[in-house]
């Protein structure tokens, strides 16, 4: 086979991915960075507007409070997911009985659509027939339904839901990284007389360093962009208290119309909302990547 | 053919630069539905004329019913823009305002009128008169614990009979009335949505004879009749409303169009910057604060949104249209 067969059915065999990429991946990226400095409602006349969608970006309080609660929503969120996943994962890595069974049960939330899980948690905590206030007032704990998705509480309602629906699927990462440790290290410790708490905090831990590194990345993206299961649930209220930046953008690019009054699609706004999100996100992963690069030095 | 539609053509809907374009046949009415079950149980007779009697009325209600689980009033409040555009709407243009904020008589936003009606919805709030979780309801889940006889009233668009007849099958006794007024007196009328427009022509046709034979057909008296008798739509045409039979639909006969419902001008729409308007009264009516700086703030947003619309030319002759309709009083529909 010549050099230019080879090239050329490299080069065919590539072709799809290439026209993927492009199509869904460059296009799009640089059709925002372009409308981010027009006014463009999605359709008719484009305005060069300069930079004032993002003047109008600083001053947009509800932005930047959306930011700020997906801060809150993304923090919570991880501060149960990471423990609890990896507390999980060493349970059923040991010799437990049913521990298959159990893998599958934990990891199962994972396979359902986050948009269904969304709708199970509002069946379960909606404050007129939810099953749990239900299940409070038969037995007299609660006088008056409680309001788990009121202003107060839709946060760390929305957080739980999302946990449930990520745990099993961190559990499996951090169960591949467990099984990746060599025994021969637990044998040698045992020898030597450590107990449990000093087996897993002297071995597992370090030795789960570069995959905890990466586990933990991937779930802090993964919260900060997480909205589909608020829009369901919540749509971002009530009053915004569960809005989150991706929502927020969500809603500006695709607002829902309400019967008898038009409502203008805001791209080119919607596209510096999700420029700046977007760099919002990059910074942080990237200022944890900085911050962790201990993580990936096990020996 | 002209004389048939001759009170429902808008300028701005119908008409553009003086040419017709397009002709009416259904539309939307609007109007209180609510639960005679629970009205009778709270030892109500008829439904709230004015708004401090819907206050009142729901409280009643949420005390003979509460136990049970039913409350006075709801509404899906989980997008506030589609509760209020379903609610205040016709509470407002019954009252003598237009219903989306917008003064027909000044071209301006003006909200204050909006804003006492939320008040009176910041009432029944505080007085735990609204089925808990309201906030978090989509249309869908509200109307099925309306059918479940959890809901003392709400209002809504003329769809809910035909949902009640097939979506969510009831066996409550319902009905719906003319939306609450501000004082109790019908200064205004309800205004008729998406009523505007059925068929038109487009100015590029090529075939324009051939469509103008369709619309003729379509528009012909037994066919309006036909679509209206059969529950597609609410007739707004005055001589087939007059004479068509009521759509069999269990109650319909609450939404057709009388002497109290028109069609009002079309009014600009806007996307001005931040919250909009109910998402702005939906959080006072939660969490409290100064009303007069919520109305100021959306006037000065949503006005300064309609400048820049009408200098950029979007919305410029719909301004101006609105004005000419009020001046020549085509405001009406009446049949």
């Amino acid at each position: 086979m010549t050099r230019w067969t080879r090239l050329r059915e490299n080069s065919l065999l590539l072709l799809p991915s290439v026209i993927l990429t492009v199509a869904l991946g460059i296009y799009p990226l640089i059709w925002v960075l372009r409308y981010m400095f027009y006014d463009y409602p999605g359709y008719g006349a484009e305005t060069f507007v300069g930079l004032d969608n993002f003047r109008r970006l600083l001053r947009d309080a509800a932005f930047w409070e959306s930011v700020r609660n997906t801060f809150v929503f993304a923090g919570g969120k991880l501060l149960i997911t990471v423990p609890l996943s990896l507390l999980l994962a060493v349970i059923l890595n040991g010799r437990l009985r049913g521990r298959h069974f159990l893998r599958a049960v934990f990891f199962m939330p994972t396979v359902i659509s986050s948009a269904v899980i969304a709708v199970v948690f509002y069946l379960i905590f909606n404050s007129y027939n939810g099953m749990v206030n239900q299940l409070l007032m038969k037995y007299h704990l609660i006088g008056s339904p409680f309001e788990w998705l009121g202003p107060k509480h839709a946060m760390l309602t929305v957080i739980l839901a999302a946990v449930w629906g990520a745990v099993g699927n961190y559990m499996l990462l951090f169960l591949a990284g467990l099984q990746s440790i060599p025994h021969d290290l637990y044998e040698a410790a045992s020898i030597d007389g450590a107990g449990p708490a000093q087996r897993f905090w002297r071995i597992t831990v370090p030795m789960l360093g570069p995959v905890m590194q990466i586990i933990i990345m991937l779930a802090i993206i993964a919260a900060l962009k997480g909205y589909e299961s608020i829009m369901v649930m919540t749509e971002g209220g009530p009053i915004g208290k569960t809005e989150v930046m991706y929502l927020y953008l969500y809603k500006l690019l695709f607002p829902v119309a309400t019967s008898g009054a038009v409502v203008d699609q805001q791209f080119g706004y919607g596209s510096a909302v999700g420029f700046t999100t977007a760099i919002i996100v990059g910074m942080i992963t990237a200022v944890y990547y900085w911050m962790s690069r201990k993580m990936n030095k096990v020996f | 053919m002209k004389t048939k539609f001759s009170s429902l053509l808008l300028d701005g809907v119908n008409i553009f630069g003086g040419k017709l374009y397009s002709l009416p046949n259904s539309g939307q009415t609007l109007r209180l539905v609510y639960n005679k079950d629970l009205f009778d149980k709270a030892g109500i007779a008829n439904p709230p004329q004015s708004l401090q009697e819907m206050v009142d009325d729901a409280k009643k209600i949420t005390a003979a019913g509460k136990s049970e689980g039913a409350y006075g009033f709801a509404l899906n409040f989980k997008n506030p823009k589609s509760a209020f555009d379903r609610s205040m709407r016709e509470i407002l243009s019954l009252s003598g305002y237009q219903g989306l904020g917008y003064d027909l008589k000044t071209a301006q936003f003006d909200f204050k009128p909006y804003s006492q009606v939320v008040e009176y919805f910041k009432q029944m709030w505080a007085d735990g008169s609204v089925l808990p979780g309201a906030e978090t309801l989509d249309i869908d889940p509200m109307r099925a614990q309306f059918a479940a006889g959890k809901i003392g009233m709400y209002l809504s668009f003329a769809t809910e009979p035909g949902v009640y007849k097939d979506q969510f099958p009831t066996t409550i006794n319902w009905g719906a009335a003319l939306a609450p007024t501000l004082e109790g007196k019908q200064v205004g009328t309800s205004e008729i949505v998406s009523a505007g427009t059925w068929l038109g022509i487009s100015d590029k046709s090529k075939h324009k004879d051939a469509a103008w034979k369709f619309m003729e057909y379509m528009y012909q008296d037994d066919i309006l009749t036909a679509y209206h008798e059969q529950g597609f739509g609410i007739s707004v045409v005055p001589s087939i409303a007059e004479k068509a039979k009521s759509p069999d639909i269990p109650g319909m006969e609450g939404f057709l169009v009388g002497e109290h419902d028109s069609i009002w001008p079309v009014s600009p729409s806007v996307t001005p910057e931040g919250a909009n308007y109910a998402d702005a009264f939906f959080k006072y009516m939660l969490s409290g604060g100064d009303v007069s700086k919520v109305v100021t703030d959306l006037n000065t947003r949503y006005n300064d949104a309609l400048a820049k619309a009408v200098e950029k030319g979007d919305v410029k002759t719909q301004a101006e249209s609105v004005l000419r309709s009020v001046e020549a009083g085509v405001v009406i529909a009446r049949r």
